[in-house]
């Protein structure tokens, strides 16, 4: 079982407060989703929980221990997928899998052709990840989800670029990821979210 | 770093190179252009030539080396995946200076290819190509290492000259140094004494920087 704590997060730029007073508590098996307009603070509140950014002000406590303390064991526990896609133009989708989501803390450990099958990109395997539509690219980027289990997943926007039927498949991970006790920590401009026991917090 | 990790990032750098699309020709071209651009400058006379050399030589290899430099952090910082790899290494540290010493070995490999045609055109003896390639492989590291922490400073900089200003006047013992090699390897005396300087200097960089670098990039992902 893990646990994810916000106390009264803050955040600054320039003299401005992007957010202030993030209070939440995520359990295993639970998801946040975090809303607000264009600028509000998600991407911004989604860094400070990734670990790439520090907060002004507040606490983060993973499993009770403060987040500064117990870094290493909060980031192995830990999947991000930014708004960015996070791939390198010119390596093909085996060579992205192989060489570059392994540097990501996503090793490969079972069978590479399942995975992409499961995200709609086999027979793609030698494809330059330059000559994929935008689409596959989340798709390939989200991919790391599956190759290596780890808790704690912080997505920011993973639906963008997807079709009705990735979405679908998007949304079917993270649910069945939730069913295994996973937490899920997700950004979305969705009117609606179609998972389960899912928490809001609105900036 | 674990070994199967370390092994992965070093073939995942020779992947990125080799798909380049000869990227790493342009610092090669400049290297060589400023060299004939000079030796056509000035007065034909070899020992004129040989006078000016050293410092030519220098100069023309870290200006070359400056425009690798620029690609070292940017490409990788701008898609995402720098920070991300920075997020799921045990040690970013080593992380950074395991690809600092890639990018340099594959910069600097193909400018040392183009040393003996330059000692050549700038009417050099080609005895000196030994001393010379220990002075600008260790004088090099100084300078890339400094150059890889200031470019991680001013990442999100949108002056591109900003960095190059800076990190040039830093060069200024490099070149003193490894022109003085070039010179006294040319006229047969010992340049140890030197070389050691310069190596001990790419040590003293090798030491400092890595924190640089991680400070850098932190402060520009934060």
């Amino acid at each position: 079982m893990y646990s994810l704590e916000a106390k009264n997060l803050c955040k600054w730029r320039d003299h401005f407060c992007v957010f202030s007073g993030v209070s939440f508590t995520l359990n295993s098996g639970e998801s946040l989703w975090i809303r607000g307009d264009n600028g509000a603070g998600k991407t911004s509140l989604i860094r400070i929980l990734a670990g790439l950014s520090n907060a002004d002000d507040g606490e983060l406590l993973w499993n009770n221990e403060s987040f500064l303390a117990d870094n290493s064991s909060y980031q192995g526990a830990l999947h991000y997928i930014s708004h960015q896609q996070t791939l390198i133009s010119h390596l093909s989708v085996l060579e992205s899998i192989e060489l570059l989501f392994p540097l990501l803390g996503a090793k490969a450990a079972s069978d590479i052709s399942l995975s992409l099958n499961d995200v709609g990109l086999a027979g793609f395997e030698q494809q330059k990840v330059q000559n994929l539509s935008a689409g596959q690219k989340q798709r390939l980027s989200l991919l790391r989800l599956l190759l290596r289990n780890k808790p704690l997943w912080v997505l920011d926007e993973p639906q963008s670029h997807l079709d009705r039927e990735g979405q679908a498949w998007l949304f079917s991970t993270i649910e069945r990821h939730l069913k295994n006790k996973g937490m899920v920590i997700i950004i979305s401009h969705a009117k609606d979210l179609p998972l389960t026991h899912v928490k809001s917090l609105d900036l | 770093m674990l070994l199967p990790e370390l092994k992965t990032l070093y073939k995942l750098e020779w992947k990125q190179f080799s798909r380049s699309q000869g990227q790493w020709l342009f610092p090669v071209m400049l290297f060589i252009l400023v060299i004939v651009l000079f030796t056509l400058g000035v007065d034909p006379e070899a020992k004129r030539l040989q006078e000016m050399a050293p410092a030519v030589i220098w100069c023309a290899f870290l200006l070359a080396l400056l425009l690798a430099l620029d690609h070292l952090w940017r490409d990788d910082y701008q898609n995402g995946v720098l920070e991300q790899m920075l997020i799921h290494t045990e040690s970013p540290l080593q992380l950074l200076l395991h690809r600092v010493v890639i990018r340099w070995v594959l910069s600097i490999a193909p400018l040392l290819l183009c040393l003996p045609l330059a000692i050549s055109m700038l009417q050099l003896p080609i005895g000196i190509f030994f001393p010379s390639m220990l002075a600008l492989l260790s004088g090099s590291f100084v300078f890339w290492s400094l150059g890889s922490a200031l470019s991680a400073l001013t990442l999100n900089d949108r002056r591109p000259a900003l960095m190059s200003l800076l990190l040039l006047p830093m060069a200024v013992p490099i070149v003193i140094f490894g022109s003085r090699v070039i010179k006294q390897s040319a006229v047969g005396e010992s340049v140890s004494a030197l070389v050691l300087m310069l190596v001990g200097l790419s040590i003293l960089s090798l030491s400092i920087t890595p924190w640089i670098m991680h400070a850098g990039i932190r402060l520009n992902l934060d």
